[in-house]
């Protein structure tokens, strides 16, 4: 391990390496500014065009957009009262509010300080726990991997919010999909109709930009969103040591919680950012503040929701699970490039692991330097036109799908999928479990004939294993709990 | 439309197209005698499981109170006309670069303030389009993409 860390390290270093972080954390800085646009987006934007590089280049673009993107939301938060992203929710009452009592750059300041902090503690439980877990899953066989297969689509539950039932709906959809193309075991052509481009399959890069990029496009066409007029002073503030330090405190605990949730499939950076926030409320002196202007408020939000970017790349990385919607793009990008997450990852490509690893807290560092030179420009980003920006994505959008297999079907796969995303949460239905299904389906598929195939036909083979058996009782308290959750929040409210 | 009505009908577009599914799964003829070990095991799985879903979800969705969704369909249909406009026009003419150029120009403008100084809006919007073709072609060519 040792050893790996050192070559990560010195691989982190190299020029094209450091291009790649830098110019990350300048997309995901922007994109996650713009009120609007996501980070899933700006990775699913980017992701295309990594396709010809490297893949420790590739990946290490894409992290820096994920954490930049992340903290990036911060600031339309701060300055518009507008979240950037669902996890600078929480930082928008308290930066707003100092935005307008004239101390947007110490709000600025202490949302940057925050996120570093909260990033690099992520990124260092990332580097510590991810090769352990990574070992322990080199014993999986099968059965295990059927049943973690089936643990990664609890994070479907995670991510319905409310509609749970739809949510399986979507998620048994987007499995659906994934039986299009060759048959993994026999290689028998499965849904093709008799045509040439659905034989490999539906290509899962032009299915996640249209479902979260083009989608969201169309979603601010129809609100007509206009250029952002609301002018924001900016003043020099200065921000050190003696700003941050009354903070510590709640950043080392918020990046902490971030850190436990960010590893748990389905959590993610809004739960995390949420949760900090209110820790910190409850164990403050001055909990009157919190939502009137208060700097500890915005500490906890952004440290709590900046501390999940590393760790959710822990099941990521050693399972082959996504933990939320960003990391299901991101593990789109290591299947694009010919990697198959999971524990082999690690034994078969451990530079290129442990490069990504180191890469995370480099990144945050990037961030850092980046976002205190670019702070005063922040104000100007956030009021860039609509009707500019725009069709601007739109064209990179269909340019990027166009581009991974060089024909006009993955731009009109894009598209199909761009209306489905944006006609189904309309009704309730969310588009995620379409996605995280479409990158487990095959895992699940052939994991579990496999298993069939060992045991002769007998689903006692989940059974007589510890490690099923643990995931199977995981999977249904995962989803008996808001199951139960909900029946007895309606009972309460009645009662 | 209503929620209600829009949940329903999304229901049935997925129960049809699991039917459609399950039907062209049939079609083939299997490659194994043993049901687990077959081609069709799982997808078979997944329709029953879908069908099984959608039926609960059907039954709470006309449980449910529905509410209206009012949706501006007028620019979101023009920007999908011109979407589908733009990429048959590519395939059937092959002027990637003018077509893009276009495409961005008349987007710009519709996307656009109204009643502002139409002069400026439209120097503005060329200069824009123009430049974002110009990165379009930079961006093909750094990844060597032939269009």
């Amino acid at each position: 391990m040792g050893e790996n860390i050192l070559f990560g390290l010195l691989q982190v270093f190299e020029w094209k390496h450091l291009l790649a972080m830098i110019a990350g954390v300048s997309f995901g800085m922007i994109i996650g500014a713009l009120p609007g646009l996501s980070v899933p987006m700006g990775v699913a934007l980017m992701l295309p065009f990594t396709f010809g590089l490297p893949p420790t280049i590739g990946m290490l673009l894409l992290v820096g957009v994920y954490c930049a993107g992340v903290y990036g939301g911060s600031i339309s938060a701060i300055l518009l009262k507008t979240p950037g992203t669902a996890a600078s929710a929480a930082t928008a009452a308290d930066g707003f509010a100092l935005t307008q009592q004239g101390k947007a750059g110490k709000a600025l300041n202490m949302a940057l300080y925050s996120a570093v902090s909260g990033g690099l503690i992520s990124g260092f439980i990332l580097l510590l726990v991810a090769p352990q877990i990574a070992k322990f899953a080199l014993s999986f066989g099968p059965p295990e991997y059927f049943a973690l297969a089936l643990f990664g689509m609890t994070v479907i539950a995670g991510v319905s919010g409310k509609s749970l039932g739809k949510g399986l709906v979507m998620g048994c959809f987007g499995m659906l999909i994934a039986t299009v193309g060759i048959d993994p075991i026999d290689g028998v052509p499965r849904f093709n109709f008799g045509t040439n481009f659905l034989i490999s399959g539906i290509d899962l890069i032009p299915a996640l930009i249209g479902l979260f990029a083009i989608s969201e496009l169309l979603n601010q066409i129809e609100k007509k969103t206009k250029a952002l007029s609301v002018k924001v002073k900016y003043e020099k503030d200065r921000f050190g040591w003696s700003d941050y330090k009354p903070h510590t405190k709640t950043i080392f605990k918020s990046s902490l919680i971030g850190g436990i949730i960010g590893a748990i499939p389905g959590a993610g950076a809004a739960i995390s950012s949420f949760i900090s926030y209110n820790e910190a409320r409850r164990t403050s002196k001055d909990p009157e503040s919190f939502g009137k202007g208060s700097l500890d408020g915005i500490a906890a939000a952004v440290s709590g929701g900046n501390g999940t970017t590393g760790s959710t790349l822990i099941p990521m990385m050693t399972l082959g699970i996504p933990g939320d919607v960003v990391t299901a793009v991101l593990l789109g990008a290591l299947l694009i490039q010919g990697l198959k997450p999971g524990p082999e990852l690690f034994t078969n490509h451990g530079n290129l692991v442990y490069t990504v690893m180191i890469g995370v807290i480099v990144v945050n560092l990037i961030l850092f330097v980046q976002a205190k030179l670019a702070i005063r420009w922040f104000a100007k980003i956030t009021q860039i036109p609509s009707s500019i920006l725009l069709p601007i994505v739109f064209g990179l959008c269909l340019l990027g799908s166009f581009s991974v297999t060089n024909s006009l079907t993955s731009v009109g796969i894009t598209l199909f999928f761009g209306v489905l995303g944006y006609i189904l949460p309309k009704y309730g239905y969310p588009v995620t479990p379409i996605l995280i299904a479409m990158i487990l389906g095959p895992l699940a598929e052939t994991s579990l004939r496999q298993s069939l195939i060992l045991s002769e036909g007998s689903y006692l083979i989940f059974f007589m294993r510890p490690i099923p058996v643990i995931f199977i009782l995981l999977i249904v308290l995962l989803f008996v709990i808001p199951l139960l959750k909900g029946k007895w929040g309606n009972r309460l409210q009645r009662a | 439309m209503n929620s209600k009505i829009g949940s329903i009908v999304t229901l049935l577009a997925i129960v049809s197209f699991g039917i459609f599914y399950f039907w062209e799964i049939n079609k083939v003829s299997s490659t194994s005698n043993s049901i687990s070990s077959d081609f069709k095991f799982f997808p078979k799985i997944l329709f029953f499981l879908l069908i099984f879903l959608c039926l609960i979800s059907l039954f709470q969705a006309i449980k449910k109170e529905g509410t209206k969704i009012e949706v501006n369909f007028k620019l979101l249909a023009i920007t999908v006309f011109l979407l589908v406009g733009y990429i048959l026009s590519w395939i059937f003419t092959g002027y990637f670069y003018l077509l893009t150029f276009v495409f961005l120009f008349i987007l710009f403008t519709i996307y656009g303030e109204r009643g502002k100084n139409i002069k400026r809006s439209i120097v503005v919007n060329v200069a824009t389009s123009v430049i974002t073709t110009l990165l379009v072609y930079s961006l093909l060519s750094f990844l060597s993409v032939q269009v």
